[in-house]
């Protein structure tokens, strides 16, 4: 776990120095539009799909994105589209969680 | 889901349908692709609809024909496309649209020639030149249609041959409302009261030149008419012989009537009756009464219709034709001779007469 706090300071620290900004060490962006739609980039998995709650796995911990009707609008490797009526976001777990799944 | 990302699939569109399934839209290769990484994962994938042109293009798959008379009929509106069908031709009034259509088909555009072949620019320059009469003439392109436009000459200007020097004089009194001198000088302006015989427009500009007054002048011309009706008039009346048949009539065919012994007559009609019977035979009686010239005293009354009638047809007879009437006043008068009306008529017309250069040699 401090292997992973350590690896996460020195990302940020390199890409101060080189002026790049903090999304290209693969930390999730989300941008929210209204109540209505959310992006979020640099997912790594989806975890759980429901109408009421999507759940995904982000470097920084699992993201639950809460609401109703919500629908995967546009879904590809680092980019997640999201449309319905969105209640809540939230993190839970630990930062740098991984979708290690074998499917 | 997260396999079918890794595989690089096309997914988009992903909703909740139930408690254990989810649909979504794939692309053909993705659905394919699909269906491989499905092994193992226990999923089972339906087709709810599918749409766009690879499947509407692979119904054809089977069609054959079908789709070559597609693909027969997009050519052969591309060939027809290249050629011109149609001609349309505008703004013909004196030249005519056969003459137009004949013109363009001595120089070879017609229809079923292809597009290619015509220079519009060119084709309304030839147009223009083939007839006087066309003054401008474009040619434009519309799909399969050739319109050409033509814009026609106006008439030309009729050229006023100068004839033997002279002047205008007024040939009636009357105020001037306008003076409208197309060739020699005006003498008098608008407003001005002229009397019959006097000089409008002369001829003579002074210095020896003299040229053939022309011109309008639109005057205000007072007119008198009376009419007087005697009290003593002769005019028709029942000379007290009457001639009587009675007429039968079916579906309004009637039998032809008696000959009628008088010149004159007037014709009373009796009321109609229907036989009895089946047929709707209509009987009326018609009395013929004769009439005659007699001399007759009339009142005040019988004469007025008379005397209006008279003082009418004198002004008929009196206006010029080309006058304009802008009022009429009429007046009574009785006397011992009968009655008389008068009518004041004020009409606007061009007094303007020729005559001689000048006015002691009229």
């Amino acid at each position: 776990m401090h292997k992973n706090k350590r690896r996460i300071r020195l990302g940020r620290r390199l890409l101060s120095a080189l002026d790049l900004p903090e999304e290209a060490a693969g930390t999730p962006k989300l941008t929210v539009l209204g109540r209505e739609h959310v992006l979020i980039e640099n997912h790594t998995g989806v975890y759980q799909y429901r109408a009421e709650e999507i759940c995904l796995y982000t470097k920084a911990g699992m993201l639950y994105v809460t609401g109703e009707d919500l629908t995967l609008r546009e879904i590809t490797p680092e980019r997640l589209y999201i449309s319905g009526w969105v209640a809540g976001l939230r993190y839970e777990g630990e930062a740098g969680a991984k979708n290690n799944k074998k499917d | 889901m997260n396999k079918a990302l890794r595989e690089g699939l096309e997914i988009w569109g992903v909703s909740r349908t139930g408690r254990n399934s989810i649909s979504a839209y794939v692309s053909v290769e993705s659905f394919y692709a699909l269906h491989k990484l499905n092994r193992g994962l226990h999923c089972r994938i339906h087709i709810l609809k599918k749409h766009g042109l690879p499947i509407a293009l692979s119904r054809l798959r089977y069609r054959k024909i079908l789709a070559f008379g597609w693909i027969a009929v997009l050519a052969a509106l591309l060939i027809a496309s290249r050629f011109i069908w149609f001609l349309r031709i505008e703004g013909c009034d004196q030249v005519r649209e056969e003459e137009i259509v004949a013109t363009l088909a001595e120089m070879g555009v017609r229809p079923g020639i292809p597009r290619g072949d015509i220079t519009t620019r060119g084709l309304g320059r030839a147009v223009m030149a083939t007839d006087s009469r066309i003054a401008w003439a474009g040619a434009e392109l519309y799909g399969v249609i050739l319109q050409v436009s033509i814009r026609e000459a106006g008439d030309t200007p009729k050229v006023l041959e100068q004839g033997k020097p002279g002047s205008l004089y007024a040939a009636k009194d009357g105020v001037i409302r306008r003076i409208t001198p197309l060739s020699g000088k005006a003498l008098f302006n608008a407003g001005d009261a002229v009397l019959k015989g006097q000089m409008l427009i002369t001829g003579d500009l002074g210095n020896d030149i003299a040229v053939e007054a022309r011109g309008d002048v639109i005057a205000r011309v007072l007119y008198r008419f009376s009419y007087t009706a005697a009290y003593e008039q002769v005019l028709p009346a029942r000379s007290g012989n009457s001639f009587s048949y009675v007429e039968a009539s079916l579906l309004g065919y009637s039998l032809p009537a008696p000959e009628i012994p008088f010149e004159d007559y007037e014709v009373e009609r009796g009321a109609a009756h229907t036989l009895p019977a089946l047929l709707p035979i209509e009987i009326v009686r018609v009395t013929c009464r004769e009439l005659t010239q007699q001399r007759q005293i009339l009142s005040e009354a019988e004469l007025t219709p008379l005397a209006k009638a008279g003082a009418q047809k004198l002004m008929e007879q009196g206006v010029e034709h080309s006058a304009r009437i802008l009022s009429v006043q009429a007046e009574q008068q009785t006397d011992e001779t009968g009655l008389t009306v008068i009518l004041n008529v004020i009409a606007e017309e061009n007094i303007a007469k020729s005559g001689a250069l000048h006015a002691k040699d009229e």
